[in-house]
């Protein structure tokens, strides 16, 4: 009887094997992280600087130039945001993403790791994850994208590139329909 | 002599209900207790970063073990009537055959009573041409050139602003969920509300029962109704050495979005407001089994579709204000289950064929409807076909290939196995589930009035045997 291999299992498994992996590889890096290119993020209380690294680089390259224009703006610190939105989760959920990070960092760490490379690199690299034969990698590139993607949604910044004009309540505007039509006799 | 007369875990569809009617015969002898906040209509902010994982469980990320579906369900007083959409539909007359096949007792018939109170209390009213979005609209458009039968829906919110965010509290007061409804009537009747008190197990003592919860501390009741919702319900009894936890069954949603040149705006507005029955098959249709719904979402709800990724995020982005959706509604058939892991409550649903196969008849007939309706392309939750122009076949709908999830999950203490045909757990005396968790399969349509139905009719055979 096989057992079947369960998604937390497999990271679990996954991490501490490229993790000790890692130890042998690359030494001191792990604690030291790479540097966001850029723009410097300040320490934040769960994203470690790698991983603020890592998550900067992966939501501009999800995004994109869009993105990318608010970023360089000042009008979007996806680190931030991201590890704002660890704060508001349960601990276990907070542990997964991180492992997540982990993981997309030890397997994409080549030369110089993931957050330094140029762009185009990295947005391939998403896509091979995206559509990757393995579940593992597809459960990470979902972390990665709804952590990322809801943080450009979820300011300001990324309203206005969606042409979106905030709620009613925060931004005062009244609720209710903007778009008038008129109604075919047809439709019930 | 005990804390409680009667301790009903959970205030959402079918635990407020329950409460209302067991504090109307007993009045502070009853106890609501809720694992999520009690919070008022001022503390809705419509942000959606703060307000998801403040009401919905697991902060909003909840899902299957396999990543491959999310599972939405509110963690609040009022439990998933507090996020839902606010549709209302009766029980499909085709329960009775289907759930004594099944083992499970309900007549619709008999609920009838029943129903109409739930929906009087709920003020249960349609939604009018005025209050229905261009999104919506357009929905019903494609359908009536197609020759489909479609309908506006029925809601249960009164002077509805039109702000488009039901899914994270209303604001205005205006929906009429169980917070603003049946749990105050139970309040008013003498219960006692206990939010943010999650329970973890169960034990018997001295022939009534013990209620743990998960902060260690422990409350005793004569009876115990379980309507913690369909991951903790389960989670509950498994953990009181009860058997538990097989036989969900999910509508399965995934959705589609045309492409119109017009702006369409549907973030304005009533989110959900139109359906097509022309595949399901519930009150007499014999479609495929699945419902299609207009939806429409506020950005972060949009933007984090798996299918969204690089440019072609941007691109899509610079769309939404001209995007009109449509959900599917599936009646799944297929059967997962909830299981512990450690303490922890693990959901497994694997897709059958079955399930699968009618996905991708919706994404083609969802793509048919708005060509029909005038959009230019349609945008389907697919990884791999993305944009389409034509009615299009998907190529595989493997896990995580496609978005998918629910917001309707059923079973894991289904009558019929875990508890008997009615809600009586079995073998253990007076130990109830009166919430979808003991449905024994999948409705076919929104089902927060028949959750609240069938919730009134077991409190009722509670309190006569009582």
């Amino acid at each position: 009887m096989t057992r079947r291999l369960r998604r937390r299992d497999f990271l679990a498994a996954s991490v501490l094997g490229v993790g000790a992996l890692a130890a042998f590889k690359v030494g001191g890096r792990w604690a030291i992280g790479v540097a966001a290119p850029g723009r410097a993020t300040p320490a934040l209380p769960h994203l470690s600087a790698r991983h603020a690294a890592t998550v900067t680089a992966a939501a501009l390259a999800l995004v994109g130039p869009r993105g990318e224009a608010a970023y360089a703006a000042g009008r979007w610190d996806p680190a931030t945001d991201v590890d704002g939105l660890l704060a508001r989760l349960p601990a276990d959920q907070r542990d997964q993403l991180v492992l997540a990070l982990t993981l997309f960092e030890e397997w994409t760490l080549g030369l110089t790791g993931f957050s330094s490379w140029d762009r185009a690199t990295q947005r391939a690299t998403l896509a091979a994850w995206r559509t990757s034969r393995l579940g593992l990698q597809r459960s990470v590139w979902g972390f990665l994208h709804a952590a990322c993607a809801s943080s450009f949604s979820g300011c300001e910044a990324g309203w206005e590139a969606m042409a979106y004009p905030g709620p009613c309540v925060s931004t005062g505007r009244p609720p209710g329909q903007t778009v008038a039509f008129d109604w075919d006799e047809a439709v019930p | 002599m005990t804390d409680f007369k009667a301790i009903v875990v959970g205030s959402g569809a079918g635990g407020a209900p329950a409460a209302a009617r067991l504090a109307r015969a007993g009045g502070d002898g009853v106890a609501i207790l809720e694992a999520g906040p009690h919070l008022q209509p001022g503390d809705f902010t419509q942000i959606e970063r703060d307000m998801v994982p403040r009401l919905y469980a697991g902060s909003g990320v909840q899902g299957t073990e396999d990543g491959a579906m999310s599972v939405l369900q509110g963690r609040v007083v009022g439990g998933s009537t507090t996020v839902n959409d606010a549709l209302c539909f009766a029980p499909p007359p085709e329960l009775d055959a289907r759930w004594a096949a099944l083992g499970a007792e309900v007549s619709v018939d008999a609920l009838a009573p029943y129903v109409a109170e739930v929906e009087a209390v709920l003020e249960v009213s349609p939604i009018t041409r005025a209050q229905i979005n261009r999104a919506n609209y357009l929905v019903g458009l494609g359908a009536a050139r197609l020759g489909w039968r479609g309908e506006r829906l029925r809601h249960n919110s009164v002077g509805c602003m039109q702000c488009g965010f039901r899914h994270i509290g209303c604001a205005y007061d205006a929906k009429r969920s169980m917070d603003r409804t049946f749990v105050p009537r139970a309040v008013a009747a003498g219960a006692q509300l206990r939010p943010e008190h999650s329970v973890h197990h169960l034990t018997r003592r001295d022939g009534h029962w013990v209620v743990h919860l998960d902060d260690g501390r422990t409350l005793t009741a004569e009876h115990v109704v379980l309507c913690a919702g369909i991951v903790h319900t389960p989670a509950i009894l498994l953990r009181s050495g009860i058997p538990a936890g097989d036989g969900l069954q999910f509508h399965v949603q995934t959705v589609a979005w045309g492409d119109f040149d017009d702006r369409v705006d549907g973030f304005n507005g009533i989110p959900m407001a139109y359906g097509v029955y022309e595949f399901s098959d519930i009150y007499g249709h014999t479609g495929p089994g699945y419902l299609i719904e207009g939806v429409s979402v506020q950005p972060l709800a949009f933007s984090v579709q798996p299918q969204f990724e690089g440019l072609d995020h941007d691109a899509v982005l610079s769309r939404y204000p001209h995007l009109a959706g449509a959900l599917s509604l599936l009646r799944s058939t297929s059967r997962g289950r909830v299981t512990l892991k450690g303490d922890r409550p693990s959901i497994d649903y694997p897709l059958g064929a079955h399930d699968t196969e009618r996905l991708a008849h919706f994404y083609e007939r969802a793509t048919e409807l708005f060509l029909a309706a005038g959009a230019r392309r349609v945008l389907l939750a697919h990884r791999e076909v993305r944009w389409v122009d034509r009615p299009t076949r998907v190529p595989t709908l493997a896990p995580n290939t496609f978005y998918v999830y629910t917001a309707h999950p059923f079973g894991g203490a289904n009558r019929g196995t875990t508890t008997d045909a009615v809600g009586r757990v079995r073998g253990q005396p007076n130990l109830w589930v009166l919430d979808a968790s003991a449905f024994p399969e999948a409705l076919g349509v929104n089902p927060q009035v028949t959750i609240a139905a069938l919730a009134l009719e077991g409190a009722e055979r509670l309190l006569a045997e009582a």
